[in-house]
């Protein structure tokens, strides 16, 4: 007669057996992602902080500027449209009263030109300026007596 | 103000390096800093002493091999994260049985709906099985299994893990009366299900 208690003591005993026949349990390795990840923040701010600040500073244009001349009134000229303060953020200044004058002064000769050489313009400028003697199909013939005549119709010109 | 940007990132990289190379190598054996479980015993060896064990008590527990070995890993690998702690307790075997108790309860859900899927395709499920476990052996943890949670866990530890109930009872953060009381409940209810299989039994 076997007992609860047995099956109980006989199930156990064959896991137990069957268990240890098994393949050794290997340790896990754990994959640090989350200290990689925090390292590599870590040097991407690094390198943002300290690289950058340095690349920046190093540039061509910034070279132009020594350290004697930061905070020393006036560094660049404001008529340069891309001049940049040395003290302070990269920026390009514009001067803008510059601008504010160029632009009517290209405006008004843009306007001007138009005007001169546009070609139907040219075309009626032309015409008014042809004495109208001269498109008359039939001529006065110069004569003795209208000589006067004559030359005081090829004078007229057309009232501009 | 002239600074070289090439020396300041081969500094970092150095500095990476020794850093990736201090963290490499404390995980190696006999290290000063090898993770240690029972009064400077080094992970490893604790794994490859207890290990057997942890897979055979997840087996009772969950019932299928591939959960049994995920089972242990996960267990394996919270006290490895907890080793700070768990290396300063009297009995860290108690603290990674507690940790595999506790998560095989999920784990019991998941295989539940897994063996719906493998019933739906009618698969066999022996492939799971530890190998040399008699059938009615696998019936009697198969029983065990279906009890109540903490039921489940007595009896698997008392009969497979051969606990006394003070050991129980610190592992499961219970009281010896609370152990007891789980032992004797698990026990009449699997004598019923025995005497209605048709088992010949005498109770204990």
């Amino acid at each position: 007669m076997k007992t609860l208690e047995d099956h109980l003591n006989q199930a156990g005993e064959e896991v137990r057996r069957a268990s240890s026949q098994l393949l050794p349990v290997r340790a896990p390795e754990p994959h640090p992602v989350r200290n990689r990840l925090i390292a590599g923040v870590g040097v991407a701010a690094a390198i943002g902080a300290v690289v950058l600040p340095l690349i920046l500073v190093n540039l061509p244009a910034a070279d132009q500027i020594s350290p004697t001349d930061v905070g020393q009134g006036e560094v660049v000229l404001l008529k340069d449209p891309l001049a940049v303060r040395g003290n302070d953020s990269p920026e390009p200044v514009f001067d803008t009263s510059n601008l504010g004058v160029e632009v009517p002064m290209l405006e008004s000769r843009k306007s001007s030109t138009e005007t001169l050489c546009t070609p139907s313009a040219t075309a009626s400028t032309s015409s008014r300026l042809i004495p109208t003697a001269v498109t008359s199909k039939n001529p006065p013939t110069p004569s003795a007596t209208n000589t006067d005549t004559w030359f005081a119709v090829t004078s007229s010109w057309v009232d501009v | 103000m002239k600074t070289c940007p090439r020396s300041v990132v081969s500094n970092v990289l150095l500095v990476w390096t020794v850093v990736m190379d201090r963290k490499r190598l404390s995980i190696l054996p006999g290290d000063p800093d090898t993770p240690e479980v029972r009064g400077g015993e080094p992970f490893e060896s604790y794994v490859h002493r207890d290990g057997k064990r942890l897979l055979g008590l997840a087996y009772t527990l969950c019932g299928s091999r591939t959960a049994a070995d995920d089972l242990v890993q996960d267990a394996l690998l919270a006290a490895y994260q907890n080793r700070d702690v768990v290396s300063r307790m009297d009995n860290p075997g108690a603290w990674v049985r507690r940790v595999l108790a506790n998560r095989s309860v999920s784990v019991v859900r998941r295989r539940i709906s897994e063996a719906r899927g493998l019933a739906r395709l009618a698969l066999d499920r022996e492939v799971w099985q530890l190998p040399e476990v008699a059938a009615e052996s696998e019936w009697i943890w198969r029983e065990v299994r279906r009890l109540p949670k903490r039921q489940a866990q007595v009896t698997a530890l008392h009969y497979y893990d051969q606990l006394s109930m003070s050991e129980i009872a610190e592992i499961l953060e219970f009281s010896k009366t609370t152990v007891n009381a789980h032992l004797r409940r698990a026990r009449d209810t699997l004598s019923r299900r025995l005497n209605s299989r048709g088992g010949t039994h005498e109770d204990a």
